[in-house]
């Protein structure tokens, strides 16, 4: 019977419809005046009544039994709106403010625990996306391919040197247009002054590879900036031209000072374009070919001198197996016509192109996923400590609960109210979680590698950000929502209204609760003992010397006009000056140091011994100056320190060489190959970590600089007393010999040392104050259950008190009582951290994902606080004055 | 018919009895259950569970408005009246329901 609808007038149509508004925007008016109406019909109704001759009082009794059960006829009428679905939803959201604000230390501690759990998780979401998720921002990302070659050893390796890359260039035309980027140190001058950043050295085809479009100016042009004798041009990233030249547009055609040469300013990058190394942010865009003349170095070589990182842009409706193919083919074609002394490609591999620097992509990648599995744990042991907070709620709330049910209210609408609770509860919190990401986020993009001037991670509070700080908000709160709700609608209607509150219900969903946060607890405390006992163990490493209180300085004469020499004069005035300062115990210079960030390796071998390769062993070295050994307080296994002048050059080299190249355990003396030529062993030194703390034993040699000298070294400084006045000695030493020598990177050599711990510290810094969160929460979550039980259990405590219980029987029972829950949670939690423990592995040095030490410390020592949880309200219980309770009922 | 066709159908019937009335004169509730009384002789006796949610999808709908008035004893009242919409539908209900009832009596006198 509704075709009449279509007769109805739009102007009448409209006018229901905003009348039907009213019932969601003056909810009380609507209702009052639907009380007034029925009222109304009954005084009426009475004075019919009257009129018919029955009393007053009479009539207006019959009247209203008459009209019938008032809340029925109004709940009907407002059924008969359809916008009452969103004018109840908006009551109950209404009524669960109200209900919050009623509670506002339960709500705050809950909004807080849930907003610290929201806020950790986003953060490391928002790190997960910007280090392995987000696209680089050029045209089709997924279009580019990142290239590695395999070796003829099968290792794989992504680095060739500048002549391979222009065959692999044009090796591979029409299927792949090949680019080649590296990452370089730079200083930049001009009249301002100079400062220390990041150049990134490009080929021609970078910008076009790219499809970016420069801001101003242009790119290079097609072949120039490939050629050794590349133009002497740059172009300046976006960030440089706006922070350094506010903007100048004249800058194009200027002059920029690169590493002391002056360079001609052709264009500026594009906004938002910080390269194509991640956490890189490069100042200037340098041309490949430059390389050589800004750095010092050779660059025409193929052999030992693969620095070039290549990706390409795969021609649309090309496979990418053709591309690998055509890279393969160069490969081995190159290896058929050149030497590269067992070092050469014999196969290609294509995969998409990640911004990610190559030996980082592991660990940085393992990092972020590891600390928002992390985080997401806190998040959970929060949303599981706001549902215990809930149930106890709902417990003491049990009379009103019955009682609305035993008046009729419907066991689904109160579940829904209570769930609308939880919601607005999580809503609130999601609100103030994305107010602590922004924080976060600034506190990880802080979290930069020490020492790398230019790195640093951009996390913007992006859709997909918002969207999971959301996403958690809602996932929390159906978890604690869902669990007070479904315990009110099995509410018993009767019995909790008839024995009052003491009834101890919602314990054993409470005790699960417990039992799941210490077992997400437990993960994360073995996984802070685990990376702890990384860092102990990388810390206690054997050296073979010893780092404590040496200082460290780099100087880089390449910058400042000194020749091959005039630097070396320069170097042994520095250590002269050096070493006549009484501040100044002693003082040495090194090419590379113990696990920093240039690794120098050659090849070695022996008379009389068969190497895997003809060209000989693999061999790491470092060109130390004299007093090298004695600054750094090398422990002699053998022998000494290194003859200077003599010839062979004295060489002085690790145990694991020694042990080797020599196993009769004589080395000291001997000769042997070491770079082409021939060295004699003088002394032989302990052997220790080179390039990071996880390597196997490695064969290192330290040669005399005096054959190798190069324009970059490090200054070892050990102080006779105190390190600051030792610094200022070494600050004044360089100043008197050349102010225009800047010293970078002044710091303690353990600390540099230690750099290569950076994904460890900051990930035990960022585990472990989440498992000091969480183990708060928990603590509160047993003290909570424990503090209810107690109190549930007075008088049943009083009586067993007054039959002459003693108190540390009742102590125990209720920590037993208390114990259970945490005793199956560590079974259950270690079980997680196993799991957990595969995605630590590649972060973990010396220490074995399931180290009984770890796993026993962390076990423990949450027992520890688990008890102390338990003690108090167990002692409190012990306090139950058994009469005072009795007279209580 | 179903249980659910059936009560549409009563309430089909009850929102034309209403509208009906309404087309007299402006009236309030109570006002209208009285004179559907009446003028049914007391054979319909329209209970107010189902009139003022009735009233209210009316409302709704856009065939009535209502209006809070002071009665001639001095009380505020509620009054209904149609809106320029109402007086075609209720035509069209009348026939229709004639309709019904015309068949419904054949078939009951035929068999």
């Amino acid at each position: 019977m509704t075709p009449q609808r279509r007769r109805i007038r739009l102007k009448d149509r409209l006018r229901g419809l905003l009348w039907q508004l009213r019932g969601v925007l003056r909810p009380t008016r609507v209702e009052r005046e639907i009380d007034d109406e029925h009222a109304f019909h009954i005084e009426m109704e009475a004075d019919r009544l009257l009129r018919e001759g029955v009393p007053p009082d009479e009539a207006r009794r019959r009247a209203r039994v008459a009209f019938g059960g008032v809340e029925r006829h109004r709940q009907a009428v407002r059924e008969a709106r359809w916008t009452w679905g969103i004018e109840e939803a908006w009551r109950d959201s209404r009524y669960a403010f109200r209900a919050l604000a009623q509670g506002p230390l339960f709500s705050l501690s809950a909004v807080g625990t849930l907003a610290v759990g929201i806020g950790a998780a986003t953060t490391f979401f928002s790190a997960v996306q910007g280090v392995l998720l987000r696209p680089l921002p050029v045209a089709e990302p997924d279009r580019l391919l990142g290239v590695e070659l395999v070796r003829e050893s099968g290792t794989p390796t992504r680095s060739v040197s500048l002549p391979d890359y222009l065959d692999y260039r044009d090796g591979t035309a029409g299927t792949l247009d090949l680019a080649a980027h590296h990452l370089s140190d730079v200083t930049l001058s001009n009249e301002g002054g100079a400062i220390a950043g990041l150049g990134l050295d490009v080929s021609s085809s970078y910008f076009r590879v790219l499809g970016v479009t420069p801001a101003l100016g242009r790119f290079f042009a097609p072949g120039e900036a490939d050629r050794v004798d590349a133009p002497a041009e740059v172009v300046l990233s976006h960030d440089l031209w706006e922070g350094r030249f506010g903007r100048d547009p004249s800058v194009v055609g200027g002059t920029l000072t690169v590493n002391g040469q002056a360079l001609t300013v052709v264009g500026v990058a594009p906004a938002g374009f910080r390269g194509t190394m991640l956490g890189a942010r490069p100042a200037v865009f340098l041309p490949l070919g430059l390389y050589g003349r800004l750095q010092g170095r050779d660059i025409g070589d193929r052999m030992g001198n693969e620095w070039l990182q290549l990706f390409g842009r795969l021609t649309a409706g090309t496979a990418p197996e053709r591309a690998a193919g055509a890279l393969g083919a160069t490969a081995r074609a190159l290896l058929a016509s050149h030497d590269y002394d067992g070092l050469g490609n014999t196969d290609a591999r294509v995969s998409r192109f990640s911004p990610l620097p190559a030996g980082q992509r592991q660990m940085a990648g393992r990092s972020v996923l590891l600390l928002l599995a992390s985080a997401s744990v806190l998040l959970l042991v929060a949303a599981v400590n706001v549902a215990g907070m809930m149930l106890a709620r709902a417990s003491r709330r049990e009379r009103e609960i019955s009682l609305r049910l035993a008046l009729g209210a419907g066991r689904a609408r109160l579940a829904r109210q209570l769930l609308t609770e939880g919601l607005v509860l999580g809503l609130v919190a999601g609100g103030a979680g994305i107010g602590l990401t922004a924080l976060g986020m600034r506190l990880v993009e802080g979290v930069r590698p020490p020492g790398l001037p230019g790195f640093g991670l951009d996390l913007p509070m992006d859709g997909p950000v918002l969207a999971f700080a959301v996403g958690a908000a809602l996932l929390a709160s159906l978890v604690f929502g869902l669990v007070p709700a479904y315990h009110a609608t099995r509410a018993d209607v009767g019995g909790s209204i008839k024995r009052g509150a003491t009834n101890p219900s919602g314990t054993p969903g409470r005790s699960a609760l417990v039992g799941a946060q210490v077992a997400l607890t437990l993960v994360l405390l073995v996984s802070t003992a685990l990376l702890l006992r990384t860092l102990e163990q990388a810390l206690a490493t054997d050296h073979g010397f010893d780092q404590e209180g040496l200082v460290l300085a780099e100087i880089n004469l390449r910058l400042n006009g000194y020749d091959n020499d005039t630097g070396p004069l320069f170097y042994r005035s520095l250590l002269d000056g050096l070493r006549a300062s009484p501040e100044i115990a002693s003082a040495a210079l090194s090419t590379t140091i113990p696990l920093g960030p240039g690794w120098d390796q050659t090849r070695a071998s022996v008379p009389g011994l068969e190497p895997p390769e003809p060209s000989g062993w693999v061999v790491g070295w470092s060109a130390v100056s004299d007093g090298y050994f004695e600054t750094l307080g090398f422990r002699f296994r053998s022998g000494g320190e290194p003859d200077r002048m003599a010839r062979p050059p004295s060489i002085v080299v690790n145990d694991a060489l020694a042990e080797l190249f020599w196993s009769d355990d004589r080395p000291v003396g001997r000769t042997f190959r070491f770079n082409g030529q021939d060295a004699a062993v003088s002394g032989v030194v302990p052997t220790g970590k080179y390039r990071s703390f996880s390597e196997e034993p490695t064969l290192y040699a330290w040669f005399p600089l005096e054959f190798a000298y190069t324009p970059s070294l490090y200054v070892h400084v050990r102080p006779t007393r105190d390190p600051a006045t030792a610094v200022a000695a070494l600050r004044q030493t360089v100043a008197s010999l050349d102010p225009h020598v800047p010293l970078i990177n002044v710091t303690p050599l353990e600390t540099a040392m230690a750099q290569s711990l950076f994904f460890q510290r900051t990930a035990a810094g960022f585990i472990g104050a989440f498992a000091a969160m969480a183990l708060l929460l928990s603590a509160t979550g047993i003290f909570g259950l424990l503090a209810y039980t107690v109190e549930q259990r007075r008088r049943e405590i009083g009586i067993r008190m007054a039959l002459g219980a003693p108190g540390a029987g009742v102590v125990g029972s209720v920590v037993r009582k208390g114990l259970a829950p945490v005793l199956v949670g560590l079974v259950v939690g270690a079980g997680g951290a196993l799991l957990v423990g595969r995605l630590l592995e590649g972060l973990l040095y010396g220490v074995p994902p399931g180290d009984p030490r770890s796993f026993g410390a962390a076990g423990a020592f949450l027992l520890g606080v688990a008890l102390v949880a338990a003690w108090v309200p167990a002692a409190r219980a012990a306090r139950v004055d058994p009469a005072a309770t009795l007279n209580t009922e | 018919m179903s249980d659910r066709s059936t009560a549409e159908a009563l309430r089909g019937t009850l929102d034309l009895l209403i509208l009906k009335t309404l087309s007299l004169a402006p009236m309030h509730g109570w006002g209208i259950t009285q004179r559907i009384r009446e003028l049914s002789r007391g054979l319909l006796d329209v209970n107010q569970g189902s009139l003022y949610p009735a009233l209210q999808r009316l409302e709704g709908k856009g065939l009535v408005v209502s209006e809070w008035t002071t009665t001639e004893n001095n009380r505020r009242a509620r009054y209904y009246s149609l809106t320029a919409s109402a007086r075609p539908d209720i035509a069209a209900e009348e026939e229709s329901w004639r309709r019904h009832v015309e068949g419904v009596a054949l078939v009951l006198e035929a068999v």
